[in-house]
C-alpha cells in the first residue's frame, strides 16, 4: 500500500503472501543502545579484491607505495564492477592471499595497507551544483567512488527505464541493526542520496521501506521528509520482507518474476546505507571507504553499530567491543539466518559486510539432531518464493536433482526461513545448497562433453570435406587447389557458429536422402 | 596485527537461528487437544476409552522401541517425536471400549509395526498408522471391533453410573478376563448386557439432536450432562470440534482437510436427505455430530505424513474423504466410514501431490 507523505503514517496491509511468513526473535535491541561509533584506525587493513560476486578488482598499486585515505587502489575489470580505495593513509604491506567471509570459508587476494595513523585524504572533489549533472555522469561519479548494493548480492543496479525506486531501508533478518542506526542518525544522508538517484532514474515514486516496528528510525526519518517527494512505507516485521523481491513485492504489490531483476518490471531497489553512501560520494566527495556494520551477540559487553574501514579485522571490531575470547564459539557475518560462519578472526570487513555476531554457544546452541521430515508444510508457508521445501527435499534425498530443478529450486533465495521453521529441524539449506552445486557440476560436464563433441563432429566434416577435395581434384586438377587446407589452419578458421551450421546442412542432407530412400521403398 | 583464533569455531551453514518448535511439540499439542473429547467420553461411557488409550500408549512405546532397536536407530531421538504416542491415543479412542487386551495389542502392532515401520518409518508411511491399524482389526474381528461395551444404563437407571467403582471393576475386567471372578460367563452376560451399537443404527439413519431435545425440555444446560439424555455421543463429538479448533488455532493443522472434509459430507447429507421419516440416509445434524466424522476430520485426516501437501491438493483430498465417508456410511455394507474413506484419500495422496503443486511464475 502507498501512500503520500502527507498522510499521517499507518502501517502497511499485511500482503497476502507475508501472513505465514516467519517471525524469528529479533536480537536488536543491544546493538541500539548506543550511538553509531567511529573505529579507531587498526594497524593493518586487508582490502579484498573481490567486494562482491563479480569480477576481482585489478590492484593499480604495488608493494612499499605509500597510499593516501580515498586513493583508489584497484580498478573495476568490467563494467559492472567496482574500484576499491584505500580506507586510510599508509603503506601497501603486502598483495596476497587473505581469509575471505565467504560460505567455503577460503582465502581470496586482498591488499594489505599497513596503516600510518595519519588519515590523510587525498583532495576531494565535492559536487556543488547536482543540476549540471546528467545521469550518465552520476553513475558514473557512483561506481567510481566503489559503491555497490551495500547488501545482498551488492550489485548496482544499471539505469533502465525505472517506475519506481525503493529505497529499503529495512532489516527483517535478527541482529542487523546498521540501517536503522544510520536512518536514526543521519536520515538526511539517505534522503539526500535518494534524490540523487531520483535525479538519474527519473522514477515517479520513491519509497523508504522501513520496519513497522523500527519506531526511533521512523521518528527521524518523518521530519526530514516533510515536504518532499519522498514516500514513507512500512513493511511487516517478519522475515523476509526485506529481501529485495520480497520487498517489492509487499509495497508495490507486483511480483518480480523468478528468472528476471527488479528492473524488469521497473523497480530499482537500493539499500539505505548505499544511499549514504551516495550522498557522501556526490556531495561530500568521499568514496566507499567505511561502512555502518552491526556488531554483537552474547559474548560481547558492549555490542554497537560501528563505522568501520572496509578491511578491518573482525577481531579488531570484536576487542573493541570487549570479547570474551574463552566463551567464543560461533562467529557470524551478516544476520543468523543467512549469515555465514567464520573461521578466521582476521577475516576483514568486506563492502557487504552488515552485521557481525559473536555468539556463545549457549546463544547458537548447535543444530538439534534432524528428526524425519512429517510433511507438516510448515516450510511451504514459511516460504517467500512460494516453493514447496518439503517436496524438494524429498526429490535431493532421493539423488532427483533435476526433479528438484523442475520444482523450482532455482528460484529458492537460500533465505533459511523453511530451515529456521522446521521442526524436525532437517537443515533444508544445505540440501538445497548441494543440489544446486551438483546442478551446476552436471552442467559444466554436460556443455565440456557438448565441446569434445562439436569438434569430432567438425573433424569429421573436415575429413570428409578434404576426402571429397582430393577426389575433385583428381578428376579436375585445376579446381579451386587454396582450398584445401592443414589440420591447424583449419582450427584456427575453426568458428562455431559456422560449424553448427555446416553441421545442420549435412544433417539436413542425410535426411533428405533418407526420406528419399523411405519414398522410394513405399513406392 | 594477528589475533590467536580459537580453534574451536564452530563452521555451519545458515541458518544459525532455528525455531524451538519441534515435532515432538506438535505431537503433544495433538494429544493435548485429544483430552475435551477424552473427558466426555469417559464422562459419559466409563474409563473403556481410557483403559484402550493407556494400553495401546504402553504398547506403542514398547513395539517402537523394540523395532528401532531392530532397526538400528537411535531410540531415544525416534521416541521423543511422540510420534508413536499419538498412534496410540487416536487407536485407543477408535476402537470400541471394553476391547480385551490383546486386540489392543494387535491393533498397534498393526500400526507401528507393519503401517508405520514396514514403510520406513515415521514420514514414510503412505497409510494413516493408526486408521490401518484400525481397519486390519475391523476385518479381521468384525464382531469385536463392532461391539461398543458402555457400562450405562441407557435405560434411565442412574445408579448404575458409568464412573461407580462396579462400572470401573467391570470395564477393566472387559480388558483383561481372566480377572474377572467367573470369567466365562460373567464376561458374557456382561457384553450382552452393554453392548451397544454405533448411533447409525441405534436410531435408526433418522436422527435427532439429543441436546436440541434436552435444551427444549427446559432442563437447562445442566441437564446436557444428564447421563440419561443421551447427549453423550454429540459431547464427545463437540470435544473434538474444540480440539480440532485449538489445533487450527494453533496453527498445527490448516484449515483445509476439516473444511472440505465437513463440507462435503454436510452437502451430501442435505442433498440426499429427506426429512419425511422414510429416508433411510441420516440427517445432516447425525451425520456430523452423531458419529466419528469430527475426529476424522480433524484428527484423523490431517496426518500429515500421509496427508497431500499443498493446500489444492489438501481441498480435493478432503472431498475424496468426505464424499468416501458419506458414500460408505450410507450406501456402503461397512459399518466404519472414517478409517475406510481415509485410507482411500491416502491411496490418493501421489497422484494428488503430482498435480497440485505451486505455480512458479518465470
Amino acid at each position: 500500500m502507498r501512500f503520500p507523505f502527507s498522510n499521517t503514517v499507518s502501517s502497511s496491509r499485511k500482503s497476502h503472501g507475508t501472513r505465514n511468513w516467519i517471525q524469528p526473535e529479533a536480537n536488536k535491541a543491544s546493538s541500539l543502545r548506543s550511538v553509531i561509533m567511529e573505529t579507531p584506525i587498526p594497524d593493518y587493513l586487508y582490502l579484498a579484491l573481490k567486494q562482491y560476486n563479480g569480477l576481482d578488482a585489478r590492484p593499480i598499486v604495488n608493494v612499499g607505495d605509500k597510499v593516501l585515505k580515498g586513493q583508489k587502489i584497484a580498478e573495476a575489470r568490467d563494467e559492472f564492477g567496482v574500484p576499491v580505495h584505500a580506507p586510510t593513509s599508509g603503506m601497501v604491506a603486502a598483495i596476497s592471499r587473505h581469509p575471505y567471509p565467504d560460505e567455503f570459508g577460503s582465502d581470496a587476494i586482498a591488499l594489505c595497507i599497513k596503516t600510518d595513523g595519519l588519515d590523510r585524504w587525498i583532495p576531494r572533489q565535492p559536487e556543488d551544483d547536482l543540476h549540471t549533472l546528467s545521469a550518465q555522469q552520476l553513475i558514473k561519479k557512483i561506481r567510481e567512488a566503489g559503491i555497490i548494493s551495500l547488501a545482498g548480492s551488492g550489485e548496482f543496479p544499471n539505469r533502465e527505464p525505472i517506475d519506481t525506486l525503493i529505497i529499503n531501508g529495512a532489516e527483517c533478518e535478527p541482529y542487523v541493526t546498521c540501517n536503522q542506526a544510520l536512518i536514526r542518525e543521519h536520515p538526511e544522508n539517505i534522503i539526500s542520496g535518494a534524490k540523487i538517484l531520483l535525479q538519474i532514474y527519473r522514477a515517479k515514486h520513491c519509497i523508504i521501506a522501513i520496519e513497522e516496528n523500527s519506531t526511533d528510525a521512523i521518528d527521524a526519518l518523518k521530519p526530514a521528509l516533510e515536504d518532499q517527494s519522498i514516500e514513507l512505507n512500512l513493511v511487516p516485521a517478519r522475515y523476509p520482507a526485506s529481501s529485495d523481491k520480497q520487498l517489492i513485492q509487499v509495497l508495490t504489490k507486483k511480483e518480480v518474476p523468478a528468472s528476471k531483476r527488479p528492473e524488469d518490471i521497473g523497480v530499482s531497489i537500493i539499500n539505505a546505507a548505499a544511499a549514504a553512501a551516495i550522498h557522501n560520494a556526490i556531495i561530500s566527495g568521499e568514496p566507499l571507504i567505511s561502512r555502518v556494520t552491526t556488531v554483537c551477540g552474547d559474548t560481547l559487553k558492549t555490542p554497537k553499530n560501528f563505522r568501520a574501514l572496509i578491511g578491518t579485522p573482525v577481531a579488531f571490531l570484536f576487542e573493541l567491543c570487549g570479547i570474551d575470547y574463552s566463551r567464543l564459539s560461533r562467529v557470524v557475518m551478516g544476520g543468523s539466518l543467512t549469515g555465514i560462519t567464520l573461521n578466521n578472526l582476521d577475516t576483514p570487513l568486506i563492502k557487504t559486510s552488515d552485521c557481525l555476531i559473536a555468539g556463545s554457544s549457549q546463544e547458537f546452541p548447535s543444530a538439534p539432531t534432524a528428526h524425519e521430515c512429517i510433511r507438516c508444510g510448515f516450510c511451504s508457508s514459511a516460504c517467500p518464493v512460494g516453493l514447496m521445501p518439503q517436496q524438494l527435499y524429498n526429490s535431493i534425498r532421493a539423488g532427483m536433482t533435476d526433479k528438484a530443478q523442475q520444482q523450482g529450486l532455482d528460484d529458492c533465495i537460500e533465505c533459511g526461513a523453511c530451515a529456521y521453521i522446521c521442526p524436525s529441524h532437517i537443515p533444508l539449506v544445505q540440501y538445497y545448497r548441494y543440489a544446486k552445486f551438483e546442478l551446476k557440476d552436471q552442467n559444466v560436464r554436460y556443455e565440456q562433453s557438448r565441446k569434445w563433441q562439436r569438434r569430432f563432429e567438425y573433424r569429421q566434416h573436415r575429413l570428409l570435406e578434404n576426402e571429397k577435395r582430393k577426389q575433385g581434384n583428381r578428376h579436375r586438377s585445376l579446381a579451386r587447389p587454396e582450398i584445401i587446407e592443414t589440420t591447424d589452419t583449419a582450427l584456427e578458421n575453426f568458428s562455431r557458429e559456422q560449424a553448427s551450421i555446416e553441421i545442420a546442412d549435412a544433417v539436413a542432407r542425410v535426411k533428405a536422402r533418407k526420406n528419399k530412400k523411405n519414398s522410394e521403398d513405399k513406392t | 596485527m594477528t589475533t590467536p583464533a580459537p580453534s574451536n569455531l564452530v563452521i555451519s551453514c545458515s541458518p544459525q537461528q532455528f525455531s524451538k518448535t519441534t515435532t515432538g511439540q506438535i505431537m503433544l499439542l495433538v494429544m493435548a487437544a485429544c483430552v475435551p473429547a477424552v473427558l466426555m467420553s469417559t464422562y459419559f461411557f466409563g474409563i473403556g476409552t481410557l483403559l484402550n488409550i493407556g494400553l495401546a500408549a504402553i504398547f506403542a512405546l514398547l513395539l517402537e522401541s523394540a523395532v528401532l532397536k531392530f532397526r538400528d536407530k537411535d531410540i531415544r531421538l525416534h521416541l521423543s517425536d511422540n510420534s508413536a504416542l499419538v498412534t496410540a491415543v487416536l487407536l485407543g479412542i477408535t476402537m470400541p471400549p471394553g476391547s480385551q487386551w490383546w486386540l489392543t495389542l494387535s491393533g498397534v502392532f498393526c500400526a507401528i509395526v507393519i503401517a508405520k515401520h514396514a514403510f520406513g518409518g515415521l514420514g514414510h508411511n503412505p497409510f494413516n498408522p493408526a486408521m490401518s491399524g484400525y481397519v486390519i482389526l475391523l476385518l479381521f474381528f468384525p464382531l469385536a471391533m463392532t461391539s461398543w461395551h458402555i457400562p450405562v444404563a441407557l435405560s434411565g437407571d442412574e445408579l448404575f453410573s458409568p464412573l461407580s467403582f462396579d462400572s470401573l471393576l467391570s470395564s477393566i475386567q472387559l480388558v483383561f478376563p481372566t480377572l474377572a471372578p467367573d470369567s466365562a460367563s460373567h464376561a458374557s452376560s456382561f457384553t450382552d448386557g452393554m453392548a451397544m451399537a454405533t448411533p447409525l443404527i441405534e436410531q435408526n439413519l433418522a436422527g435427532h439432536s439429543a441436546i436440541k431435545t434436552v435444551l427444549d425440555a427446559d432442563g437447562g444446560l445442566g441437564a446436557i450432562l444428564d447421563r440419561a439424555s443421551e447427549t453423550g455421543w454429540e459431547l464427545v463429538n463437540t470435544g473434538f470440534l474444540v480440539g480440532g479448533l485449538f489445533l487450527m488455532w494453533k496453527k498445527v493443522i490448516s484449515w483445509h482437510i476439516p473444511v472440505s472434509i465437513i463440507g462435503s459430507i454436510l452437502l451430501l447429507s442435505l442433498l440426499f436427505y429427506a426429512d419425511s421419516g422414510v429416508s433411510t440416509n441420516g440427517s445432516a445434524y447425525l451425520h456430523l455430530f452423531g458419529t466419528a466424522t469430527m475426529i476424522g476430520a480433524f484428527f484423523i485426516a490431517t496426518d500429515p505424513v500421509s496427508a497431500a501437501a499443498s493446500s489444492k491438493g489438501k481441498l480435493l483430498y478432503g472431498v475424496i474423504i468426505g464424499c468416501g465417508v458419506y458414500s460408505i456410511r450410507v450406501w456402503g455394507g461397512y459399518l466404519d466410514s472414517i478409517a475406510f474413506a481415509v485410507l482411500i484419500g491416502n491411496f490418493c495422496v501421489p497422484l494428488i501431490d503430482h498435480f497440485c503443486t505451486r505455480e512458479i511464475r518465470h
